[in-house]
């Protein structure tokens, strides 16, 4: 489901990577994924063009499930791909490629789509809701809530919502939510300085901060982040840095991740707590296997990262007025000087990084990966945990264990949990 | 009517570390609060030399089976209490864990769902909701706590007590957070109300879970344990064990049915021990628990007078003398000499064993002298199965001889006449067998045959059996 | 706010209103998606169709 709704944003060219929430998503994804704990059976299909559906099985010490119904409108059929035409890398979350927001983010029919999205657990009954409407071009409106049945008269039943507004355009997002739990209110903001938006010059560096306020518990939270993402001159390797700071609690958090390759990505976190001074160091890194029959050509890749300069430049950068005319004499005066004079602007240096970045990301989104496994470690914590997602067959599969290999009070590595988790879609 | 407590009998190091065990594995019982991220550990536990006051109320019920009493308690004591644990200082951390709980309170099956379901409702904080512990250290001490407590006391139910009214008067909160004020009185302010919750609810709750473990224990297992604490117990109480340490059951089981008779009363109220086996709780004394004091009975003589050093502690031991004197040279006027050897008669005192001679220094009695002196002793001996102190009995034994001879004093004679022969005073089995017989018999005419009873009022000038 | 001059008994009745609809959210939520889903195409399938969340063939 979160890939659905992943697919409605991207049809509906909402970008949910412009906010303060995502800010240190790769970090998140690579460090803090979530590990099956038990074994997991999700069926999901898309029933009609607008509606989906998808159940659950999992299995830990008894069986539970849950049925899932969503309800688009907006007809997703260039997005949602079933699993057994699905590319790995739209679905796994990994490195994030900070793209910015392309100022095209127009509605395609001028029409405000809705999600509805319904889960039911059972046996429990707890019942997971959520309702997504784009307000206008650039602002759209989510709401969650839960509610769990009054099965006898002695219990209560727990209602959750939290509402979320967010604004966002090229240069900021604004994000302002309340929850009704102890009546929290939360204001997010983000700003992206050194984007030029008609550029593809692919640094950006953004910076954005959060604020909380549990109005019923006092609950104060408040934090501060800076992104640097851009990509190595040499070879087109993004990467990307943060630095996340929390005043109210003195800890601070630097990550530093790079996709050393194509199929490879680095990562490492240093948390550091100026009032208690404890420290932890996370090493992380994932590492994608390519289908046994599509290994790019690295040779031809390359090649093309130095030749295919020009190609690049006259494909996007140059407002030509006249396509068919692409012989540089036979345009007029007027014509030529602006080509000229948009040929100065350009430094050659910056266009074989932009070049080779495009390249790269080009390359990765056409990969087709079969697998891939994630591994990261706390120094601190002594744990270690693997995760091991691919394809079999039509069936995407994960599975994962984490252990703490080095555990006060018992001997040996100590398994905290690990499961297997199966999913089909159509 | 109040107690007496004796507070430092309890303060012992086995018992304040039984205590910090016991309280370790009580405070970290199921899910510890999210505002702690550690388990709470005792450092330090002293109870004190100030003892608690309690004051009967009302005794509402009292069984074998069942206690229902009103008491006024009260503590200013000395005791204190020292704890660390961390204490975790992200408010938005809590927050998260508040929403998880609240649906694991409500899941009605499993634990997976509310897990997923609090990640779906939980805005996702960025760096707002990092791990941030504080280690705390907090010392507890001068409790002032007074109340009137209700205790329930059933075989089936278990105990349970019941706080009438908040007992917290004061205590005094000591933290690492001294220095900073509001924290500070913000700690006094929540410990005080936790810990009246600890009174009206958990306290309750554990001594109730507590006393179910003994309740539920058989009645075997439980006079083993009773058999086994005697060992171990204060020497500040008198003890069976005190009047002879070699073989601390030697009192036979029908005077230790009688003594704890006479005492049930204060020892149903006993705080510190067990039940005894007592008359009041007959019930208890099962078979298994008599045929093991009758058993270890089996080893003792009947046929001596005893003295303790409580006899010479509490200066009785000349009266006791007296009338072991005055019985023996009345026996020894009233048959005349005869010339025959005088009988031997050993009388124990405390540790050391030693031999009297008669009083009279008389080298030698006639025959019939001996069937009295024979009676005489075998009075003793059933003296004896009435009270723990045979000595202090003597003076009864002239009174009951007549009684008692008058239907077993050819049998005992024979008897006698074989203990005499022997070395020293022991007996074979079949002789313990039929003395036991014999004994019951006497314990059947006497209660049974109340009309008999009379001639024991002479005894009132002899001290109360049971005096220590 | 006008809940202060409630009685006892209409704040009761009140906080049924609001059980019971939420009771009624609770599980008109699926159909609703569902019936929306339903709505919205054009060739109206029916409803183990719907329902289902098995691939059909």
């Amino acid at each position: 489901m979160d890939y659905t709704q992943r697919c409605f944003y991207t049809a509906s060219n909402w970008n949910d990577e412009n906010s303060y929430e995502s800010i240190l998503a790769t970090s998140k994804n690579l460090l803090n994924f979530k590990i099956p704990d038990r074994f997991k059976l999700n069926i999901s299909s898309k029933n009609t063009e607008y509606s989906y559906s998808s159940v659950t099985l999992s299995q830990l010490n008894k069986l539970s499930g849950s049925l899932a119904y969503m309800y688009c409108s907006a007809d997703l059929k260039d997005e949602y791909q079933s699993s057994k035409n699905l590319q790995l890398q739209s679905v796994l979350q990994g490195y994030r490629l900070i793209q910015p927001s392309s100022s095209s983010s127009l509605l395609k029919t001028n029409q405000r789509p809705i999600l509805l999205y319904g889960k039911m657990y059972f046996p429990s009954q707890f019942l997971e809701a959520m309702i997504i409407k784009r307000i206008s071009l650039n602002s759209q409106l989510i709401l969650k809530f839960i509610n769990t049945p009054k099965l006898n008269k002695l219990q209560n039943s727990t209602s959750i919502m939290t509402l979320y507004y967010q604004k966002q355009n090229e240069k900021s997002s604004q994000d302002f939510i309340f929850c009704t739990n102890e009546a929290l209110f939360g204001f997010r903001n983000l700003y992206n300085i050194g984007n030029n938006s008609n550029s593809d010059d692919s640094s950006l560096l953004s910076i954005g901060f959060e604020l909380w306020y549990a109005s019923k518990s006092m609950s104060p939270g408040i934090s501060t982040a800076l992104r640097y993402s851009t990509h190595l001159s040499s070879s087109g390797k993004p990467l990307t840095m943060t630095l996340a700071i929390n005043p109210l609690l003195g800890s601070i958090e630097s990550t530093y991740a790079i996709k050393t390759d194509l199929s490879s990505t680095f990562i490492s976190k240093y948390d550091f707590n100026i009032y208690s001074y404890e420290s932890d160091l996370t090493l992380g890194f994932d590492i994608w296997r390519y289908a046994s029959d599509s290994k790019p050509n690295h040779n031809h890749n390359q090649r093309e990262k130095v030749t295919g300069g020009k190609h690049q430049f006259v494909n996007t950068s140059i407002p030509l007025k006249n396509k068919n005319s692409r012989n540089f004499n036979n345009l007029d005066e007027l014509e030529q000087e602006e080509i000229v004079n948009s040929f100065m602007q350009v430094k050659p240096n910056k266009l074989i990084i932009e070049n080779n970045s495009k390249n790269f990301i080009n390359d990765l989104n056409s990969a087709n990966f079969t697998s891939s496994l994630k591994c990261f470690t706390s120094l601190k914590k002594n744990e270690l945990g693997l995760l091991w997602e691919g394809k079999f067959k039509d069936w995407l599969l994960t599975t994962g264990l984490k252990i703490n290999y080095k555990d006060n009070n018992s001997i040996g590595p100590k398994l905290y949990g690990y499961g297997l988790e199966l999913q089909y879609s159509s | 009517m109040s107690f007496k407590i004796n507070w430092n009998a309890i303060e012992k190091q086995s018992l304040s570390s039984y205590t910090t065990e016991l309280l370790n594995e009580a405070l970290n019982v199921g899910k510890r609060p999210n505002i702690l991220s550690s388990d709470i550990k005792i450092v330090d536990l002293n109870f004190g030399n100030i003892a608690p006051d309690f004051e009967i109320l009302e005794i509402g019920d009292l069984g074998p089976d069942r206690f229902r009493g009103i008491f006024k308690f009260k503590y200013y004591g000395d005791a204190y209490i020292t704890v660390n644990t961390k204490v975790s200082a992200s408010p938005l951390k809590i927050y998260n864990d508040n929403i998880l709980d609240e649906l694991n309170e409500k899941k009605n099956s499993d634990f997976a769902n509310s897990e997923e379901v609090a990640d779906f409702i939980t805005p996702n904080f960025n760096v707002s909701d990092c791990d941030f512990d504080i280690p705390l250290n907090l010392t507890l001490s001068k409790f002032k706590l007074s109340s009137i407590i209700i205790i329930v006391f059933s075989k089936t139910k278990g105990l349970t007590l019941v706080f009438k009214n908040d007992p917290l008067e004061s205590i005094e909160v000591s933290s690492t957070f001294d220095r900073i004020k509001p924290i500070a009185q913000f700690l006094q302010k929540k410990i005080e109300t936790q810990i009246s919750e600890l009174f009206k609810e958990f306290l309750p709750s554990l001594l109730y879970k507590f006393s179910l473990k003994y309740t539920t224990q058989s009645f075997d297992q439980f006079h083993k344990d009773l058999l086994n604490e005697e060992q171990d117990l204060e020497d500040k109480r008198v003890l069976l064990k005190d009047l002879d340490p070699e073989q601390p059951l030697r009192i036979s089981p029908g005077s230790l049915m009688r003594l704890t008779r006479l005492s049930s009363s204060r020892q149903t109220l006993a705080l510190g021990g067990k039940l005894s086996c007592d008359r009041m709780n007959d019930y208890i004394v099962t078979k298994t628990f008599a045929n093991a004091i009758l058993a270890s009975t089996n080893t003792f003589n009947l046929n001596k007078i005893q003295l303790s050093n409580a006899d010479f502690q509490y200066g009785s031991i000349g009266t006791k003398l007296s009338i072991i004197k005055n019985f023996q040279t009345r026996s020894f006027l009233k048959n005349s000499y005869d010339g025959s050897k005088p009988k031997r008669r050993t009388i124990k005192i405390g540790m050391k064993s030693r031999n009297k001679k008669n009083v009279a220094s008389s080298t030698d009695e006639d025959s019939t002298s001996q069937s009295n002196v024979s009676t005489a002793s075998t009075v003793v001996d059933q003296q004896l199965t009435s009270t723990p102190i045979i000595s202090k009995s003597a003076p009864t034994s002239p009174l009951l001889f007549n009684k008692s001879t008058k239907k077993s004093s050819s049998e005992i004679y024979k008897d006698q006449m074989m203990y005499s022969t022997k070395n020293g005073y022991h007996i074979d089995k079949s002789e313990q067998l039929k003395i036991k017989n014999r004994r019951l018999k006497l314990d059947k005419l006497i209660t049974g045959s109340p009309h008999h009873l009379p001639t024991t009022n002479l005894v009132v000038e002899a001290p109360p059996p049971y005096t220590l | 706010m006008s809940g202060l001059n409630l009685s006892e008994e209409s704040k009761e009745r009140f906080g049924k209103v609001i059980e019971s609809s939420k009771n009624i959210a609770h599980y008109a939520w699926l159909p609703l998606i569902l019936y929306l889903g339903w709505q919205s195409t054009s060739n109206k399938p029916s409803l183990i169709n719907l329902l289902s969340p098995l691939p059909t063939a």
